[in-house]
């Protein structure tokens, strides 16, 4: 019989998600939010060009002013609101569970318990390669919004974070099996 | 008396005529395009709509042939298999190793019925693709089949013998009788059957085009009889209208769908059967099942019935085997209701914690769906003077004051509840949900906050499922928090499978 202890546990006693210190995302990763930015202004800047180069009647002086102006702010706009997202990012990886947040508008905080993982997937895309970032995916069957991502790992940091979790499925699958056999058990006493 | 089921076996030769029936439903349905395109101008194409109807029969004749003489089923006693052998140019033998079988069910629909015959349909536990059906044998062969599974397999795998000694406590049946049906199919899905009716009308419309439906009904009639009355009463009369031919569908619907619902209970699982033309089997295992939703409504509460929709984790990624999966169970009244849910759970519902969401939540509501629509329908009408504005004024007060109260009640209506064994959210304005889940079933949770409610300390949580989610929104966010914790902390501590 193992060590037997059965305190009160008050809800206050619990560990508190809300209040643990979330580990920034590399900052190299904004650069790779940038490149994405620029990448998209571009074509669209291209487009437009073209459209203009090509067929300038197609709207008026006045309508190719708004265009302008509003490339223009919208450029602004997503560099600003991707700095602001980058930096509300945050992810960490507790004893039993793995927590990211996200969002500056709408601000959400996933948790998933490391029991309910399915699967865990390592994703680099083709600048992350770049900078050596990769991202983290974790799986559960609880439906595609539920899975949880977190870009901007170092590749280093990914892979020790993927093993790290994989090994502590395994260890959780091993002590749920055993429990569970004790738990038929105790169903058929019933 | 044992029937061998070693030799291969065809299936019931009466059942030729039901495979015939199967066989000639499905050639009309391949060449409904070109019946109608025929049908449709009977004088031009005459004799080639007999022909048609000859090629059809004779097709179907010739199909039926071959699924009846080519098809056949024996279990191999050595090898513990069940063997189907079908096809005539592309042969194909399916073996399938007996305690792989989950599941025999004999289903019936009308035709089955009248012939006394019964179509087999086993699960397995591999993927859904497998799944074999034996079309139409006696009632005899069927249940010796089944036995005869049923007994190998019992010698096979020790579990079964091991639950085999635990006394049953017998099975129960519990029967959902026609008047109950009835009382459901008058007071339930009115919204939903709406939607229905809607996309029905909008195919047909759209058919219609291709048809010419239009040239063969007289129009004008109806057409008059519009502009003879005035708007109004029009839209009332088509709103009575639209309303008694929800009613009469949902009573059709429920009863055809619902016909003769027996539960009966067995050791491990609830074993569900119903329907008119075709009878359903359904299997409700209490360690599969994710989330339950209880709804009723003011009638219902009325007339003691409410429905219960049960959602099981699914291990088929596709949708088809996940709607199998979604089982209603309708018209219970709260006593079969508790034995239901005391199945499922075997658990009180007790020490109950309820937390209700902030006032913000009526008054969101309120600006967005009572506010805004009265401002922006005056503003349209100062430009675009389309009504008298004593009338609209009217029509406004009265929007207002109906609107209001369905906010509040939807406000007052939506509440979590929180015992230590489960997660209960209360919602609704006409049917009243209740959504339960365990804690330790819980897959994932969300929690949602926009950047002006941080100040406010409101937000919203999501608990995510393998059958579906639960949510409480505009509630308390410090309450919120808190909860999160508790219940992770479930999760992480539980030692039960979610599934």
């Amino acid at each position: 019989m193992k060590e037997f202890t059965n305190k009160e546990i008050s809800i206050s006693d619990l560990p508190q998600f809300e209040s643990v210190q979330l580990q920034p995302i590399h900052p190299a990763y904004y650069k790779v939010i940038l490149i994405n930015i620029g990448i998209i202004f571009t074509l669209l800047g291209i487009g437009l060009f073209a459209l203009s180069y090509f067929n300038e009647e197609i709207f008026s002086n006045r309508i190719w002013l708004l265009i302008g102006a509003s490339y223009t702010v919208l450029f602004i706009l997503s560099f600003l609101f991707s700095s602001l997202n980058f930096k509300f990012r945050g992810f960490v990886f507790r004893e039993h569970d793995a927590i990211y947040k996200s969002g500056v508008i709408s601000q959400t905080t996933t948790i998933i318990p490391y029991k309910r993982i399915q699967h865990v997937a390592l994703h680099q895309g083709l600048f992350s390669r770049y900078f050596k970032l990769a991202s983290l995916e974790l799986f559960t069957a609880g439906g595609s919004s539920t899975d949880l991502e977190i870009n901007g790992l170092t590749l280093e940091d990914a892979q020790r974070y993927k093993i790290w979790i994989i090994q502590k499925i395994d260890t959780l699958i091993e002590e749920s099996e055993e429990d569970s056999s004790i738990q038929i058990d105790v169903q058929n006493e019933i | 008396m044992k029937f061998d089921f070693s030799i291969p076996q065809r299936q019931s030769k009466l059942g030729i005529l039901v495979l015939f029936v199967f066989t000639l439903q499905k050639t009309i349905r391949l060449s409904i395009a070109l019946i109608v395109v025929f049908a449709m101008n009977t004088d031009k194409f005459y004799g080639k709509l007999i022909w048609l109807g000859v090629a059809i029969f004779l097709i179907s004749v010739f199909i039926t042939f071959i699924k009846y003489y080519y098809f056949t089923f024996q279990i191999d006693y050595k090898s513990k298999e069940l063997i189907i052998e079908k096809g005539f140019l592309k042969k194909s033998r399916i073996s399938i190793q007996l305690h792989k079988i989950q599941q025999i069910n004999l289903n019936q629909n009308l035709l089955h019925k009248f012939f006394k015959l019964y179509e087999i349909n086993v699960d397995t536990a591999g993927s859904g693709k497998k799944e074999v059906e034996i079309k139409a044998v006696s009632s005899y062969i069927a249940n010796q089949l089944k036995e005869t599974i049923e007994r190998l397999n019992e010698t096979e795998t020790i579990n079964i013998l091991q639950e085999e000694t635990v006394p049953t406590t017998g099975s129960k049946t519990i029967k959902i009788g026609f008047f109950t049906l009835l009382k459901t199919g008058i007071t339930s899905k009115y919204v939903e059957t709406f939607g229905w009716l809607f996309l029905l009308t909008n195919t047909f419309w759209e058919n219609n085009k291709y048809i010419n439906l239009e040239e063969k009904f007289d129009t004008t009639g109806i057409q008059k009889y519009i502009n003879f009355n005035s708007v109004i009463i029009s839209v009332l009369i088509g709103l009575l209208f639209i309303f008694l031919l929800i009613i009469i569908i949902n009573l059709v619907r429920t009863i055809v769908r619902y016909f003769d619902f027996s539960i009966t209970k067995t050791k491990s699982s609830l074993l569900l059967t119903y329907g008119l033309i075709t009878t359903r089997n359904t299997i409700i295992n209490p360690i599969k099942v994710q989330l339950i939703k209880i709804s009723q409504n003011y009638f219902q509460e009325k007339l003691d019935i409410q429905n219960i929709r049960v959602e099981q984790a699914s291990s088929e990624a596709n949708s088809k085997e996940k709607k199998k999966d979604r089982i209603e169970v309708p018209g219970c009244s709260e006593v079969v209701k508790n034995q239901i849910l005391d199945f499922i759970y075997n658990k009180e519902f007790t020490n109950q914690e309820v937390y209700y969401p902030s006032i913000r939540k009526f008054w969101i509501r309120f600006l967005f769906l009572v506010v805004l629509p009265i401002i922006v329908v005056l503003s349209v009408n100062e430009f675009v003077y389309f009504l008298l504005w004593e009338k609209l004024y009217v029509l406004a007060s009265l929007f207002l004051v109906v609107g209001t109260l369905s906010c509040w009640r939807l406000y007052k209506n939506y509440k979590l509840m929180v015992t230590p064994q489960f997660i209960l959210v209360q919602s609704g304005f006409w049917d009243i949900e209740t959504a339960i889940i365990e804690p330790y079933k819980i897959q994932a949770v969300i929690t949602n906050q926009f950047f002006w409610q941080k100040r406010l300390n409101i937000g919203s949580v999501y608990l995510y499922t393998a059958g579906g989610t639960i949510s409480f929104t505009t509630g308390f966010y410090n309450q919120i928090t808190q909860l999160s914790n508790t219940w992770l902390y479930q999760i992480e501590t539980s030692s039960k499978k979610w599934m």
